[in-house]
């Protein structure tokens, strides 16, 4: 699709812009279900991962180690509650590969277990592009 | 993205032209419109359909919702 | 798979002149790279210094959390879904994925088509409030928001647009691009939803004629 873009146009809607003085963005958040009208169910038939169970009784267990509620784990990590509460609780569930990193941060884990997360990321990323 | 255009013939029943020129007047869009949104939309069901997703009818009001059918 | 490309222009902040510019009508491996090398460890930075700064998580910039990659990727396989960017000086400086499937809410125009903005994002150095160094271009939202329009007229949709806006961009949406604020949409996190009618699109596209 071609668009002639007015040169005069484009510098008096760029003014417009900066006199507005927000920064422009729109669409949904990632963890969202779409409702109306017409309502799309979904019936997850993917496999189990073991990596999945294992990330997730990691996660609820370092957690709970640290006496972490949810919320203030969700807080402190800087990632939705609503995706920990599936990383936990949903075997199904692939976390973001940005999740695991911030959780690996949060919970200070040592050099060994570091690769031991970045492995994790790996194998989430090459499921996340094979899916 | 950069797309030459192909032209083809369809051949449709009365009923089927009929029930596109409905669907034209209606959502006052071209045929080619129409026929364009529908292949978007079957494509759309299709994915999620391949996923084992079921598709439903909400009614607004009352919420009820019934399984549209897809074999 | 080629992209077609459009010459557009865009407000550099340092110096005030035009920066040439470019609208592809895709999102490809090249705009997913900077996006990964270039804007997604700044807009972590930044995130993490407006938390160190006491800023509220809320307030933090929400498209943090977005995965370009997988959604170029959805986008590409999907006839509904086109995908559009815009360059300059070498860097993708915005990215957007329109859907056509959604329909008007408003009354004047409900049930109708339109073009719903599935995501719109300006790089992280773009955006006034994430204070990284020098606000670089002006103009970004606006050329989408053009892009957005007039693939909608294309479709026969007459230039139709919904969306749902970020907190920080509802004054845009709003004031500027003059559209109809339909409210919060508890469906979608509470995220206020616009939409703008035939009428709007021109008045929007008109305002970059007027002095």
């Amino acid at each position: 699709m071609k668009i002639e873009f007015d040169r005069q146009w484009c510098l008096r809607m760029a003014q417009l812009e900066l006199e507005s003085g927000a920064d422009i963005d729109a669409g949904s958040s990632p963890h969202q279900t779409q409702e109306g009208a017409t309502c799309v169910r979904i019936a997850n038939v993917e496999p189990t991962a073991d990596s999945n169970i294992a990330f997730g009784r990691f996660v609820r267990l370092m957690r709970r180690h640290r006496h972490l509620t949810l919320e203030k784990l969700a807080e402190d990590a800087d990632v939705e509650i609503s995706e920990l509460v599936e990383i936990e609780d949903d075997v199904r569930h692939k976390p973001e590969p940005r999740t695991v990193f911030q959780l690996a941060q949060i919970f200070n884990v040592s050099l060994r277990a570091n690769l031991s997360a970045l492995l994790l990321l790996y194998l989430f990323t090459c499921n996340k592009k094979g899916s | 993205m950069a797309t030459s255009k192909k032209t083809m013939t369809l051949n449709l029943t009365d009923a089927e032209m009929g029930v596109l020129a409905g669907l034209c007047e209606k959502k006052d869009l071209s045929k080619t419109a129409v026929l364009r949104q529908a292949l978007r939309l079957y494509q759309a069901v299709e994915v999620r359909a391949e996923r084992g997703a079921k598709f439903f009818f909400e009614d607004e009001l009352t919420k009820e919702k019934a399984e549209f059918m897809l074999l | 798979m080629s992209e077609d490309i459009s010459p557009a222009f865009l407000l550099e902040s340092a110096t005030g002149e035009f920066a040439p510019a470019e609208l592809w009508d895709r999102i490809g491996e090249r705009q997913l790279a900077d996006w990964e090398d270039h804007w997604t460890p700044q807009l972590l930075a930044a995130s993490k210094r407006l938390r160190d700064a006491g800023v509220d998580r809320s307030q933090l910039p929400q498209a943090r959390h977005w995965n370009w990659r997988n959604k170029a990727a959805s986008a590409a396989e999907s006839l509904a879904n086109p995908s559009f960017c815009v360059m300059c000086a070498g860097q993708t400086q915005g990215m957007m994925i329109l859907n056509t499937l959604p329909r008007a809410r408003g009354l004047t125009h409900r049930g109708k088509h339109l073009v719903y903005i599935e995501y719109l994002e300006s790089a992280p150095w773009n955006q006034r409030s994430l204070s990284i160094g020098q606000h670089r271009y002006h103009g970004v939202g606006a050329l989408l928001m053009r892009v957005a329009i007039e693939f909608s007229r294309q479709e026969g949709f007459k230039g139709r647009v919904g969306l749902h806006s970020l907190p920080q961009s509802n004054g845009w949406y709003g004031s500027t691009c003059g559209m109809t604020d339909l409210g919060p949409d508890r469906a979608y996190q509470s995220l206020r939803y616009f939409e703008m009618t035939t009428e709007q699109a021109d008045a929007f596209i008109a305002k970059g004629y007027k002095p």
